[in-house]
Parts: C-alpha cells; structure tokens; sequence
C-alpha cells in the first residue's frame, strides 16, 4: 500500500532552483530514507513536502489525495507529521503543553491519554519533567520531546528530518533504538540522515538525492552494498 | 511637597494603574504573538469610549453591561482590522506593519471626527464614595480597578489552561512548529489581534466611566501603554498589569513632588531608562 | 462675425434705453454691500463657545435686516453679509483662513473667532493688512499691548477678569487668608490666573499653591491632592467650559472642604447646572448676564449715551430664535455686530480709516455694558470701559438650581454664600 506517492516536484527559495524533478513512494508501514550530501536538497524535499515551500511543479499525493495546494496545518491535520530540523520546539511552553499542542488534530484528542502513557513508556525521561519548561531540557531531552510530540498527533506518516543532528554517539544510538521500536510498531516513516550508516541499518528502503535529483533508490539491504555509496557517504 | 497628599495621591495613581494596565494587555499581546507594534492602539481605546457611551445614550444600557457588548464589539473588529491591513505584510519587515497600522490610525481618528466632532463627551456614573479623613476613594474607580482584575484573570486563565489559548502562546514561540502540528496559525493571529483590540477597547470603555473624553483622547494611553509593555516585559499580558500599576503608582507619586505637567517627563524617562537597560522590559520573557 | 457684432450693439441699445427710461419714481435708496468675515470653530474643542458666540451675532444681522439695513446720513442703506469658515479650534487654520478671507473674499471688516488664541493669531493678520477687527470672545490683555492700530477688543480684558473674585472673597469672609490657584495652560487663564494672583497679593492674601495643567487634562485627581494638604479657603482659576465643569465636578466627589470656589468660563454656562449638585456656590466672572441692570436709566445716571438693544428685548428674542437663554458668548457676538454697526453709523462710511476713528471715540452703554476703548498707542484698541459680573449657583426656595449675579454690590441681584458641605 503506498502511502505517499511524490511525483516530479521542483522547487526552490526565490530564483534558486533546488530540487529538478523528484519523485519517491513511502510504502505503508516502512522506513524509508533519504539520504545526501549537504546541500543536496533533503531538507527541501521535506519542507516542500510539508508544504512550507511552495512546490513549483509536481504533486504531493498523500493517503491518496492530493495535497499539492494545501496549508500545511491541514497536511498535518490529515496525519502527516514532521519533525523538522533542530526541534523547533516551543520552548516557552512546558513539557505536557508541548505535547497537548502535537494533539492538536482532531482525531488525536479523543485518544489523548492514552497516547500520554504510550509516550511515557517509549520516553521515561520526559514522564520525569513534565513540567518542565521544554526550552530548561537538555539536547537529547529535547529530541526526544520533539519526537514525542509529533507522535501525539497519531500521525499516518512520520517524517523526521535530520534527528542526530547535534547528539552525541550516545544519544544517538538512543535515538536509533527509538526509530527501530517505532518502525517494529507498524509506523510509516520518512527518515531524512546524514549518519547514512544507522539510517540504512534500519531503514528497509531508501533514497540517494543528489544535487536536487534522485541519484539511486532500492532496498536499503542493496543500497547499502552499492560500490558508490560506500565510497561517497560511507568512507569506504 | 505635600506629604499629606502622599497617601490620597498613592492610592488614587494605584488604582488608575489598573486601568492603564488593561490598557497596555492588548498592546503587549499582539507585539508578544506576532511581533506587530499596534499603532491604531490609541484610537481603538477611543473607541471603547464611543461605543460604551453610545450603547448607554441610544439604548439606555449601564455601561457596565455595555462593556461586555464592547468586548464582543472589540474581538470582531480586531479579526476584521487583522485581515484588512496587518495578514498580507505579517510577513514584511517590521516598518511595513508600523505603517500599516499606522494608516488604520489616521482612518479611525478621521472618521471619528467626521462622525462624533471633537466635542468632549462624558457619561454620568455616581457610585457613591468610600472617604476617610483626606482619602476619598470614587465607586466607579473600585469597580474599574475589579473589572481589571477580572479581565486579566480570565485572560491569565484563557491562555494558561485552554487549548486555544496554550496554542496562541505556541504560535507567539514558534509559528512554523505551530503550523506543523495541525495548527491553523492564520487563525491564530488573527484571534490573537482581535483579543489584543478588544482588550484595548474594553479599557477605553472603562476609562469612559471615569473622564471625560474625545475622539482624541485615547493618544495619552497609548504613550503610557508603550511605557507600560516595557516596564512589564514585551509580550507578557499579566506583567502588563504589573506594569500599568508600577506606572500608575509612580504617577500619583510624582505629582506630589513636582508639578503635574512634569509627569510625561518622568514616565519618558524611565521608558527610555528601562529600554537602555533591560531591553526585553522588566519581567520580560524574551 | 458681422451678425455677432450688429445682434451685440442691439442688446447693448436696447439695455442703455432700458436704463434711460428706467421708473420715475422716487429715487430708491442705494444698498451697499459691507462683507464681514470671520471664522468659527465649529469642530475642535472650542466649538460649544463659538456657536454660541456666532448665533448672537446673526441674531444682529437677522435685527439688521429687519430694520432694512444700517442707514448712513446720506440716506446710504449698509447691508451687511457675513462670510465664515470652520478653524477647527485651531491657529493654523485661522491664520490661512484670515489670510484668505482678506486677500480672496476680499471682505471689508473682520470679527474676532472665539478665544485668545486664536484672535492672537487673526489680530496679526488683520493688523498686517490694515483691516479693522472687532474682537469678542478674546480678553487677553497681551494681545492688545502690541500697539495695533485696527484691532478693537469689546470683552474686559483678563487683568480685570477675577480680581472681583478676590473683592468679593475680601467682603463675604474677612478672615479668609490663603488662596490656591489653577489654571490651565494656555493664554487666556494663564493670564487672568496671574493678574488675580498678583491682586489676591495685593491685597494680602496667601497664596498657596499657582499650577498650570495640561489643555488636554481629564483628571483634576492630582491637583486637588495637592490643593487639600495646605488647607485653602478658596480655590481659583480654570480654563474653558469642559475642564472648568470636570473640576467643579471633581471638587464635590472628592468634598474638598473650601469655603469658596471661582472658575474661569464653565459657571455662567447655562449647560453649568448638568453636574447638579457639584454647581451648588460656585462663583464665576462672567462678562455679561441675562440678570444684568444695564439700562437706558442707568446709562443716564452714568452719564452715558445708550445704544441698542434692550436687555430683555435680546435675552427673548435669543431664547425664541434658538430655545434656550444667551450666555455672555452669545452677547459678546451680538455686541460685536452692535458696535460695528455703530462705528459704521458714526463714520457715516465704509472707509477702514473713518471707522477707526468713529470706534476711537466711541464712549456708551449698551445691553453688553459700558463700551471704551483706549486710544494710548501701546494699548490701542484695549477695552477699558467694560466690567465684569460675578454669578454664583444657588438653590432658591424651591430646591432648583439658579445663577443670580452677586457682584458687583450695585449689580447685584441676591447675596453672596459661603461654600458648605
């Protein structure tokens, strides 16, 4: 079952062109990476997904309709979540708020407690500083918190950009541990990396942007054997 | 210097300060949720003024009872003032929005004189009096001052313990994280700036119910609000109670000491003072 | 062409024998047009005043016209028209409004807007163009120590304006000592709040507190925390009609124990009585009252030419025409036009020069009161004949508040009372 299919997207910032026709399939249920070098577009790719840029041609199809036009509150209403570059939490705002926030959609609220305590077992840590102000955690907390919070919205599909970004190791073997529980709890997952080794570790299929084009895309298993992979994003 | 008229004169700036703090809660709200500074902030206090008069003359309703029409009054306009000029430059630099603003100011004060000229209006309130030895305490002060109080507890509560309310803050945070958790952040805005205006026009309403005043009249709160958002912190409604206090006290005690023309003098000069200092204002978040 | 010129000489024929062979009756009196300009403020915070002080001086013209116009000896009727425009309450306005009724409407002679200060700024221009100017509504003394030569003032000027405030404190309460003083910021109070400061000294009085507010103060709060702790027996001063009215106001809810209160403009207002109890023994100087005695008998006691209207004659037709009774704003404007058409009637021209000296001389009674204006160079055009009268709200038997003129003792239509709680 494909549960997002993205067909030839082209888009930029201003006049600069970044992504020179896109196109990828998140099947349900799998982790899908898209992984590249910096300045290869993945972070674009998101966003115009998300619908945070414009999408100058091509279509976003999403639990089989087309988002392509719409806001990007009503994509994340309809279940698609993102956990965007650097947290961006609401760093005013206390730990339990930061999470009522993510519950925002209306399906989400039904289950809200519910989901509370599911959080709390997948994260223990924030069930300890639930109140406190989300900006006071530590940078792992804080990953944790925004992973967290974009789960509490029962989110259809799930994409995060960059996680590891700013961890250290130890973190982010935690955080990979995070992603492997979710992927074994049946969520549909777009995972944007630059540690490419753990990303095609746990990913079951994957993606390879380059200078805005989709370069290679297979298995992770097959990806991962690739002779250019190795040698480009695996120092090999 | 009357130190006699120190108690009466405390005691009366303490509890306009309540006033002028309700007065600066709207100023402050929509500067903290989407950076705006509100230039039209005087004349929609003037408004206030209006439509609680006018309420009372054509239709014979307390004023008191008027002011909640004043609040639901206060809250569409806002929405109505948000799409019309500040949605399509909220995004510009902040000049953009200045001017914005700005020009509804030019537009209300225009109209206003057109409409209402700016022969001085008044509105008759006697509630009686509390006086004890050179201390005279006026009804319509208490009731102006518990009226404050209650507004900013409610919007203390509104935005503490509702969800509409803990999104706005979330929205005044981060606005792209807002919209990325299913956040209608447009919507946000523009009910944060129709809360800002009614706040603004539900202080005039009560500043009727004490002076008289013109279609004018509203420019003096507006100086004193942009004193007030900084001593309470820009963005902070409850401090801006604080602030309005803080400033109102400060008040009745200068007059004491020198002559009350003077007053403007002082409260500049802290205004200035405070933003060399502590630029985020006194209890500010940010 | 040529059809154009012939049908133009037949008209112009047949008009010049219209003419010719115009009616043999009696030659009909020639009707000279005399423009008068001034402003009003009809919006801007002075606007209550000047309406009143404009309704009186059509009331002139409307007598004016009824009577056919002004007659000169030659048989000449003068009909006056008037032309005004809005000043908004404000200089600028008058200055380039001035400017364009002299230099565009091309008017004969100016009356004053409303205020001090803004007749300041009108007096310049006139002056400027050498147009005469009958001021009312302006009683700044400053404004006529300039030494122009076309300005005349008909209200008392503010060196006389409260000092009968202070005689009349003397002679109700003897042993009244301290005085404080308010006054709002602009000319015309700071003015009369000083020369009556200066006379209170004079006199032996203690003067406790001189403060200025703001034009645009609402709260009198501060003031009156500042005038209770000395412990005063009198207050003094104010500005216009709404700040006057908020500080009786204010004075009453806060029972400031003073025994004598005298505002500036806002007691002999008929509007006073709407703050209701607060209006009780206030005192005010007014420059004219529909109570007033001036008469064709006290003219001849005086040994005075009477001119004019009556008192009860304008104090009715005013009520008829408008529905409520004139107040001093509303005479000073008919008196303007009063004294025009007499200066006119004197001058027996419309020459600005002949006019000039035709008011020079003027030394008479009217409904308004004694008319004079000083001829020294310095203070030309000073009114120096005309006093001032002091009302003071009083509830008579019946409960109702009244306003009857309690100074000066010859004027006087009921005694004076002491402020009580």
């Amino acid at each position: 079952m494909i549960a997002m299919d993205v067909k030839e997207i082209e888009s930029g910032y201003g006049e600069v062109q970044i992504l020179w026709g896109v196109s990828l399939q998140l099947q349900e249920g799998h982790l899908t990476t898209l992984v590249g070098s910096n300045g290869s577009g993945k972070t674009t790719l998101l966003r115009t997904v998300m619908g945070l840029i414009p999408a100058w041609k091509g279509t976003v199809n999403f639990d089989g309709q087309d988002v392509t036009r719409l806001s990007p509150h009503t994509r994340a209403q309809m279940g698609l979540v993102m956990i965007p570059e650097g947290r961006q939490l609401f760093t005013d705002l206390t730990v339990m708020e930061n999470l009522e926030m993510g519950a925002t959609p209306g399906r989400a609220r039904a289950g809200f407690q519910r989901n509370v305590e599911w959080i709390f077992d997948l994260f223990p840590r924030l069930e300890e500083r639930v109140r406190q102000v989300a900006g006071t955690l530590s940078g792992g907390e804080q990953q944790m918190l925004a992973i967290a919070r974009g789960l509490m919205s029962n989110p259809q599909i799930l994409m995060l950009d960059e996680p590891s970004l700013g961890l250290s190791p130890l973190l982010v073997l935690n955080l990979f541990e995070v992603i492997r529980r979710l992927k074994e709890q049946g969520h549909t997952m777009l995972l944007v990396e630059q540690n490419v080794q753990m990303a095609l570790a746990v990913s079951d299929y994957a993606y390879v942007l380059s200078n805005g084009r989709i370069e290679i895309e297979g298995e992770a298993k097959r990806v991962r054997e690739m002779e250019s992979v190795r040698k480009a994003y695996l120092g090999l | 210097m009357n130190i006699d008229a120190l108690v009466p004169s405390s005691i009366d700036g303490l509890m306009l300060g309540f006033v002028y703090g309700l007065a600066a809660m709207g100023l402050t709200l929509i500067f903290g949720v989407m950076r705006v500074i509100n230039l039209a902030h005087g004349p929609v206090i003037a408004l206030g003024m209006f439509a609680v008069y006018l309420i009372g003359t054509q239709f014979g309703v307390n004023p008191y009872l008027g002011l909640i029409a004043v609040l639901v009054l206060g809250l569409v306009l806002g929405i109505v003032m948000y799409f019309v000029a500040v949605h399509r430059v909220i995004n510009a630099p902040e000049l953009t929005t200045l001017l914005a603003t700005f020009s509804v100011n030019l537009m209300i004060i225009g109209l206003g004189t057109v409409v209402f000229t700016t022969t001085p209006r008044a509105i008759d309130m006697d509630l009686g009096a509390f006086r004890t030895g050179a201390i005279t305490i006026l009804g319509t002060k208490v009731v102006a001052v518990l009226i404050a109080i209650a507004v900013t507890v409610g919007l203390y509560l509104f935005l503490y313990r509702t969800r509409v309310g803990k999104s706005i803050r979330a929205v005044a945070n981060n606005r792209a994280a807002a919209e990325l958790m299913g956040i209608n952040t447009t919507g946000v805005l523009a009910l944060s700036f129709g809360i800002g205006i009614m706040l603004a026009m539900t202080s005039g309403g009560l500043i009727a119910t004490l002076f008289s005043f013109t279609i004018l009249a509203g420019g003096v709160y507006e100086l004193k609000s942009f004193v007030i958002v900084v001593l309470g912190g820009l963005g902070n409604p409850t401090g801006a109670l604080v602030g309005g206090i803080v400033l109102g006290l400060l008040e009745g005690l200068t007059t004491i000491f020198m002559p009350v023309g003077w007053v403007p003098i002082i409260e500049y000069g802290v205004f200035v003072l405070i933003l060399l200092i502590r630029p985020t204002g006194l209890f500010g978040a940010r | 062409m040529r059809k154009l010129v012939f049908l133009a000489l037949v008209v112009a024929l047949i008009a010049s024998l219209g003419v010719a062979c115009g009616p043999v009756a009696a030659p009909t009196p020639t009707v000279k047009r005399v423009l008068v300009g001034f402003t009003a403020s009809q919006t801007g915070k002075l606007n209550k005043e000047s309406k009143e002080q404009i309704q009186g001086l059509q009331l002139w013209l409307e007598d004016v016209k009824k009577a056919g116009g002004i007659k000169l000896k030659d048989g000449t009727m003068l009909m006056p028209e008037i032309k005004f425009y809005d000043d908004e309450s404000l200089t600028d306005r008058v200055q380039a409004l001035y400017t364009k009724l002299i230099t565009e409407d091309k008017v004969d002679f100016l009356i004053s807007p409303y205020s001090s200060g803004l007749t300041q700024t009108a007096a310049v221009v006139a002056e400027q163009y050498g147009k005469v100017m009958i001021t009312t509504g302006a009683a700044s003394d400053t404004t006529m120590e300039q030494g122009f030569k076309t300005i005349f003032q008909i209200y008392t000027p503010a060196s006389r304006y409260l000092t009968g405030a202070v005689d009349l404190l003397q002679k109700l309460d003897p042993t009244a000592k301290k005085i404080a003083f308010v006054y709002e910021k602009e000319r015309f109070s700071t003015d009369v709040t000083t020369f009556a400061q200066k006379y209170a000294k004079e006199k032996g009085f203690d003067i406790v507190l001189f403060e200025g507010y703001d034009t645009a103060t609402t709260d009198f709060a501060p003031f009156i925390n500042k005038i209770m702790p000395p412990k005063p027996d009198a207050i003094m001063g104010g500005g216009h009609f709404t700040d006057g009215t908020t500080f009786a106001k204010q004075l009453y809810e806060k029972k400031v124990p003073v025994k004598f209160v005298a505002i500036l403009v806002a007691p002999p207002e008929p509007a006073f009585v709407e703050i209701g109890d607060a209006a009780q023994y206030v005192v005010g100087p007014s420059q004219w009252e529909p109570l007033a005695r001036y008469s064709p008998e006290s003219a001849k006691a005086a040994g005075l030419p009477w001119y004019g209207i009556g008192v009860a004659d304008f104090t009715s037709a005013y009520k008829t025409k408008y529905g409520y009774e004139p107040s001093y704003h509303s005479a000073g404007g008919y008196a303007a036009g009063l004294i025009f058409q007499k200066g006119l009637e004197e001058a027996d021209s419309v020459d600005a020069e002949k006019v000039k000296t035709a008011l020079d001389r003027l030394d008479l009674l009217t409904f308004f009161g004694h008319i004079k204006f000083d001829t020294a160079a310095k203070t030309h055009g000073k009114q120096i004949g005309h006093e001032m009268v002091y009302v003071q709200w009083q509830k008579d038997a019946a409960g109702k508040l009244v306003k009857p003129v309690v100074w000066p003792l010859e004027g006087k239509s009921a005694d004076a009372q002491l402020r009580k709680q």
